[in-house]
């Protein structure tokens, strides 16, 4: 379970973006690195807290390399989302995954302001699963440039473990 | 030993013999080893030019060497020689008369060669040429393909595939592709080392380079330009070359798979605008 926020609202950069993972006792750990079994099939729930700033990219409004070609996005079953209302990507080059996360409308009337959101705030939830694949460490990134205010919008949480990149331990 | 030796003369068979023997070496056994080997014409050619560069320099080098060694031994101080110092070697025309000439022969003569390489075959170049190449390959029409980079990840475009848009690099044997290359956002660098491709990829600029693969297999694409966090990560896992019957059916794959976000894709152009579509923030 992670969920993504447009401000974390804490620590060394309280208005840089992020994501959160959700430990087993269901609280929020401000980390990017996560551990996966080998050859595992891994069932992820996105909660996506921040706005829309669309894709670079607009082929990355796609899903690529998740169980059944398809995500769920508030329930609904999808392969595909309009480039221009993501709000950020999971994706792991190296295992082919990349999975568009919608942004929130512009119009939201309860957005949440820093982490962690509560499931009381306006947000989209994202579920979809993969398969792990061999051991061997992957890193994984968002690809749409969240990062305001930098060069290309890629500096800052873009380029900075724990934020909106990290890496997946697969053992 | 007379009390003045020629040593110019020892020196010069000294090296004659030894480059005559490692030249030959270098260029037939060593040659065939040098990068980027023969997967492709364009290959080919730089192999062939790093062979030719490997027999030049080889007699250059031997010549510095064999010139250092012999003054070390020969005109090493002594204990007789206590306090003085050496000959005063100035405006020895001779000397820098042939240094001159001999750096002329040989710069020109390279820079002649790979220029004549570059453009007189008619085979196109694997470097970068920019939106209007001078070399191309003569004959068929190339297979267009658009690489795109950004931070970090290269994804590719077939245009007289409908503008398809895949994050796999696959190329026909035995047929020209005209790379484009462009970048989204920072300088990054599109490097296929087996193919002997290697272009810049920067935003709002289209650079060509081409190639023509000899036969099928994998190879290894990757960024040659540092370009942030995950610059050494930002390599193509899936690319190869492919049979004419096996492309075909790849491309009819690639359509079926990513079908639904064509309506999304921008038209084809050599060139996108970095900015994205809103503003972060």
């Amino acid at each position: 379970m992670l969920q993504t926020v447009g401000s974390i609202g804490f620590g060394a950069h309280p208005d840089w973006v992020s994501y959160l993972a959700q430990k087993p006792d269901g609280s929020w750990s401000h980390s990017t690195n996560f551990d996966l079994p080998a050859h595992s099939t891994i069932h992820v729930t996105i909660s996506q807290y921040d706005s829309q700033t669309g894709l670079r990219n607009p082929f990355f409004g796609h899903v690529q390399g998740i169980e059944g070609g398809t995500m769920s996005v508030d329930g609904k079953q999808v392969s595909v989302i309009n480039p221009s209302t993501a709000a950020h990507t999971f994706a792991i080059p190296d295992l082919g995954v990349m999975v568009p996360l919608q942004g929130i409308a512009d119009n939201a009337t309860k957005p949440c302001s820093s982490a962690p959101c509560a499931e009381s705030y306006d947000h989209v939830t994202i579920e979809f699963t993969f398969k792990t694949g061999a051991p061997g460490k992957y890193r994984w990134q968002c690809y749409v440039p969240c990062a305001a205010g930098t060069l290309f919008g890629n500096g800052g949480p873009m380029q900075t473990i724990g934020y909106m990149d990290g890496f997946v331990q697969v053992a | 030993m007379p009390a003045n030796p020629h040593h110019g003369r020892r020196i010069l068979a000294i090296w004659f013999v030894l480059a005559a023997i490692a030249t030959p070496l270098v260029v037939l056994v060593g040659g065939p080893h040098l990068p980027p080997q023969d997967a492709t014409v364009q290959a080919e050619h730089q192999q062939q030019i790093n062979t030719i560069l490997a027999g030049v320099v080889t007699p250059i080098s031997l010549a510095i060497i064999v010139y250092s060694l012999y003054a070390l031994v020969t005109w090493r101080s002594r204990q007789s020689d206590a306090g003085a110092d050496g000959v005063l070697l100035r405006g020895d025309r001779k000397v820098v008369t042939w240094w001159i000439v001999a750096n002329v022969i040989i710069v020109v003569g390279v820079v002649a060669y790979g220029t004549y390489d570059w453009i007189g075959p008619g085979v196109g170049s694997g470097s970068a040429q920019g939106p209007t190449p001078l070399a191309r390959p003569g004959g068929e029409k190339p297979l267009e393909v658009q690489v795109i980079a950004q931070q970090w990840q290269f994804t590719f475009r077939y245009p007289s595939y409908g503008g398809l848009a895949t994050p796999e690099l696959m190329i026909p044997e035995d047929r020209y592709v005209e790379f484009h290359v462009t970048s989204l956002d920072v300088v990054h660098s599109f490097w296929a080392v087996s193919l002997g491709v290697k272009a810049d990829a920067v935003g709002g600029a289209d650079n060509v380079v081409y190639v023509r693969a000899n036969e099928p297999g994998p190879f290894r694409v990757q960024c040659s330009e540092l370009c942030g966090l995950y610059h050494g990560q930002m390599y193509q896992v899936t690319s190869a070359v492919l049979t004419e019957a096996d492309f075909a059916q790849w491309i009819a794959k690639q359509q079926q798979t990513y079908s639904d976000i064509v309506p999304d894709l921008p038209p084809y152009a050599h060139v996108y605008s970095p900015t994205p579509v809103n503003l972060a923030g």
